[in-house]
């Protein structure tokens, strides 16, 4: 088959002529990148070296080193984030003066290629840094582009800009692309202005997404939540923006927020149970004790973990509603409670002291007892060996005495 | 004989005519997404200050490992909001008495949700130095029992699964979340690559070029394909996983060849839901020897078979099958069509049908054509910090036409005993 044998070695020849071609196109980029870095660190070190220079001097330096070198190059020299702010403004300078900034503006505009839109975020990032007056409009139309790293860059780009319209521009990303919401809610958060009243009018939106972000980010803000609207938030449609309202009531709120916790207590979704849960705690609602110790016996894992949490974080204010938790017929329950007397720390300190008794007390013994009773048999071993070698085994009595398992650590 | 050859022929033109359009379509998609951008992504800064990041539980499974202070070190400094570390050690744990001290780990009860079957836990250490550090002392088990332990302690809602021996800069965990900090309602795993370390010992005693190669594939389908359902398992990496999704298939289990693999497919139970690669890497690993190579060929082969024969049982719902094409092609019918090409070469100049001019010029072609995909992922590598330096760079471009030849017939081999294992059990 004299025709199967010549394609096959035709197709061989091309094979290694493309893998020479490509792997020579390789080296030859990779020789243009160390040219590129061999061209930034001796600006880095030029720079470094006239550290106290006028920008003249500075620019005139960087001339020299620059000469032949290419506009992107330049660029992207500028573009390093490292930079100090002489560097910066020593090779803007220079670059303005070769090339003129309308042409990093023309860069910034749209790009096409792929070449393009390196060339595009790198002018975006100049433009930012120089604060130029074009650099806010700039960067909110590369927010709408379909291009995700443009998209990336530009709203980080915003969100380090201290210019209010870089805020604006945020804000209307942050409505009008909810695909991003969870990066733009991060940035909004970092913001250093005030935005409270625009995040009140976002509570309004028809859109899930952007209630829930705007309930979260109001906590920054207490003096501009309307607990009202945030308390009606907690009955919305979707789960995640009652999570996003409870958890902002939680850290704000006074009136209703209580209240409104108490309610989602009962919620059809376990994490904004969870939620609620974490909210009483942090409005420091320790009356509420009883209600979130029910939670201790949860069908779900997650509210369970949170009514501990919640109770743990109330402190010894729990300790009766927890002493009755002790009996509970739910284990969940008893070992809940359990774990927040350790975690409170109520249970070392009874154990120590009555270990150090030489006649200890009937009715703390039964208490102890209870404690250990409920927290299992891991909840002693760890014990004693939290006692250390010295008072370890005078526990280790106590424990034996009162008929609990001997355990063999420490 | 006729129709012997013919067949020969014939499945050697298919071979050939399926691996040169894969070679053309990965080229082609490489070349027009040009080199990796050297700047690190812009909002690691705002996203480590970020009070609205998701919390995150990293598992790392240290079985009976002495040597675990530095990983533990190393994780506690990562740039990230919030996370814990647990730690879960085989006993006797020698490991916990190097470390006690250094971390000040003392024993707590810890009342857990036991939702995934694990084998007995024995202590729980937490340590008063650092809060976030959970050391979990259990009876020795599979890998995948410790995870699954991992799981039933952590509080987060996304864990990560860091093996030791592994390096990594500070922001590795933030660019290993990035796909499920932009879409946390979908993404329920990510996969971040590992590249090997090729200034380790083992480089020395074993020529890793050939695995760097690989580990520039793997990180070449992960750029390129990451953005959609993706159940990538070629490479050394860092699974993230969503705690509920993982609870939901029932947790890793320990019969499984690569229980990642498994779970890649099992964890995907809504439409809506992701499994993603990270577009950059986690850090660096340990260099493979060869003999771990070739065990990962294995396991994964066997990894395939699995996946595939819970495919045709059904057991794996229509949501999760999202991917399986690539994973298919990857795993199976890429390694399949590779083999063709040697087999159906070799037979075919023993029976006459092709000339062993022919049959040199496929083999030839063959190891050309994985030549040029790797250059291609040389060249997508970029100038990205774990890109080969000028030195390297000539070496790898060197060896990867001898790649088919002196690296790969070990890995087939591996395969096939996994295949051979494989329809033994069904």
């Amino acid at each position: 088959m004299m025709w199967f044998d010549s394609i096959l070695f035709v197709a061989a020849a091309l094979a290694i002529l493309a893998w020479a071609a490509l792997s020579g196109y390789i080296l030859l980029v990779q020789r243009r990148r160390d040219v590129t870095r061999g061209t930034l660190e001796s600006a880095r070190l030029a720079l470094h070296r006239l550290g106290g220079a006028t920008l003249e001097t500075r620019r005139r330096a960087l001339d020299l080193l620059f000469r032949h070198s290419s506009r992107e190059l330049l660029m992207r020299c500028a573009a390093e984030r490292e930079l100090s702010p002489d560097a910066f403004l020593a090779l803007v300078s220079l670059l303005e003066e070769r090339w003129t900034l309308d042409s990093l503006i023309d860069d910034a505009m749209f790009h096409e290629t792929r070449r393009e839109k390196w060339r595009r975020v790198t002018a975006l990032r100049i433009l930012a840094r120089l604060e130029h007056p074009r650099a806010v409009e700039l960067l909110g139309r590369a927010v709408e582009d379909a291009d995700r790293e443009v998209v990336e860059c530009a709203l980080a780009l915003l969100g380090r800009s201290e210019d209010p319209a870089a805020v604006e521009r945020l804000l209307d990303a942050f409505a009008a692309a909810p695909a991003y919401a969870a990066r733009i809610a991060v940035y909004l958060d970092q913001s250093p202005h005030p935005i409270g009243n625009q995040l009140a009018e976002l509570l309004n939106d028809e859109r899930a997404v952007v209630r829930q972000w705007a309930a979260t980010l109001l906590s920054r803000y207490p003096e501009d939540v309307d607990e009202s609207r945030l308390a009606w938030l907690t009955n919305d449609v979707d789960a995640n923006v009652r999570k996003a309202a409870i958890q902002t009531l939680g850290r704000v709120g006074t009136g209703q927020a209580a209240a409104c916790a108490v309610h989602l207590l009962t919620d059809t979704v376990p994490y904004v149970r969870a939620h609620a849960a974490r909210a009483l705690a942090e409005l420091g609602r320790a009356d509420y004790a009883k209600r979130l110790a029910d939670l201790l016996g949860d069908k779900d894992w997650w509210v369970r973990l949170a009514a501990r949490e919640s109770l743990e974080l109330m402190g010894t204010e729990v300790w009766p509603v927890l002493v009755k938790c002790l009996d509970h017929p739910d284990k969940f329950v008893r070992n809940g409670a359990a774990e927040i007397v350790q975690n409170l720390g109520v249970l070392d300190n009874l154990i120590m002291l009555e270990a150090a008794s030489d006649y200890p007390t009937r009715s703390k013994l039964d208490m102890l007892k209870r404690i250990t009773d409920a927290g299992g048999i891991r909840l002693t071993e760890s014990l004693v060996e939290r006692a250390g070698p010295v008072v370890g085994p005078r526990v280790r009595r106590l424990l034996d005495s009162m008929g609990l398992e001997r355990v063999g650590a420490a | 004989m006729f129709i012997a050859q013919l067949v020969i022929v014939g499945v050697l033109v298919l071979a050939l005519g399926y691996l040169t359009a894969l070679c053309i379509f990965t080229v082609v998609t490489a070349v027009g997404a040009g080199g990796r951008r050297e700047e690190a992504p812009e909002s690691a800064a705002a996203l480590a200050a970020s009070r609205l990041t998701i919390p995150v539980s990293i598992i790392v499974p240290a079985g009976a490992a002495h040597q675990i202070g530095k990983a533990i070190h190393d994780l506690l400094d990562l740039n990230y909001p919030e996370f814990e570390v647990i730690v879960v050690v085989d006993k006797p744990a020698a490991a916990v008495e190097a470390i006690a001290r250094e971390w000040q780990l003392e024993p707590v009860e810890f009342f857990y949700r036991r939702t995934l079957g694990t084998a007995p836990v024995r202590r729980i250490f937490r340590s008063q130095r650092d809060t976030r550090l959970i050391v979990v002392e259990k009876e020795a088990a599979h890998e995948s029992d410790a995870l699954n332990a991992g799981i039933n302690i952590g509080r987060y809602r996304f864990v990560a699964v860091v093996p030791l021996d592994v390096s990594f800069d500070r922001d590795a965990l933030l660019r290993a979340m990035a796909p499920a900090l932009d879409d946390p309602r979908s993404v329920v795993g990510v996969f971040s690559l590992l590249e090997p370390r090729s200034d380790s010992e083992t480089a020395v005693q074993v020529d890793t070029r050939f695995l760097r190669l690989r580990s520039f594939r793997a990180s070449m389908v992960a750029r390129l394909f990451h953005a959609g359902h993706s159940r990538q398992v070629d490479g050394d990496g860092v699974r993230l996983w969503r705690r509920d999704a993982v609870v939901g298939a029932g947790g890793f289990s320990t019969r499984d060849a690569r229980p990642d693999v498994a779970m890649a497919f099992r964890v995907v139970s809504d439409p809506e839901c992701r499994v993603v690669c990270a577009p950059e890497p986690f850090g660096r690993t340990s260099a493979a020897t060869a003999h771990s190579a070739a065990a990962g060929a294995r396991d994964r082969q066997r990894a395939a078979f699995e996946v595939l024969r819970a495919m045709g049982m059904s057991s794996l719902s229509v949501t999760s099958r999202h991917g399986f094409g690539a994973f298919l092609e990857a795993e199976l019918i890429t390694p399949l069509a590779q083999f063709c090409v040697v087999a159906t070469s070799i037979v075919g100049v023993a029976i006459g049908a092709v000339s062993w001019p022919a049959a040199l010029a496929s083999v030839v072609l063959l190891s050309f054509g994985t030549a040029i995909v790797s250059a291609a992922a040389v060249l997508l590598a970029g100038s990205h910090d774990y890109a080969p330096k000028s030195g390297e760079l000539k070496s790898l471009l060197l060896a990867a036409p001898l790649e088919v030849v002196l690296h790969r017939p070990r890995l087939a081999w591996c395969r096939a005993t996994a295949v051979v294992g494989s329809s033994t059990k069904v």
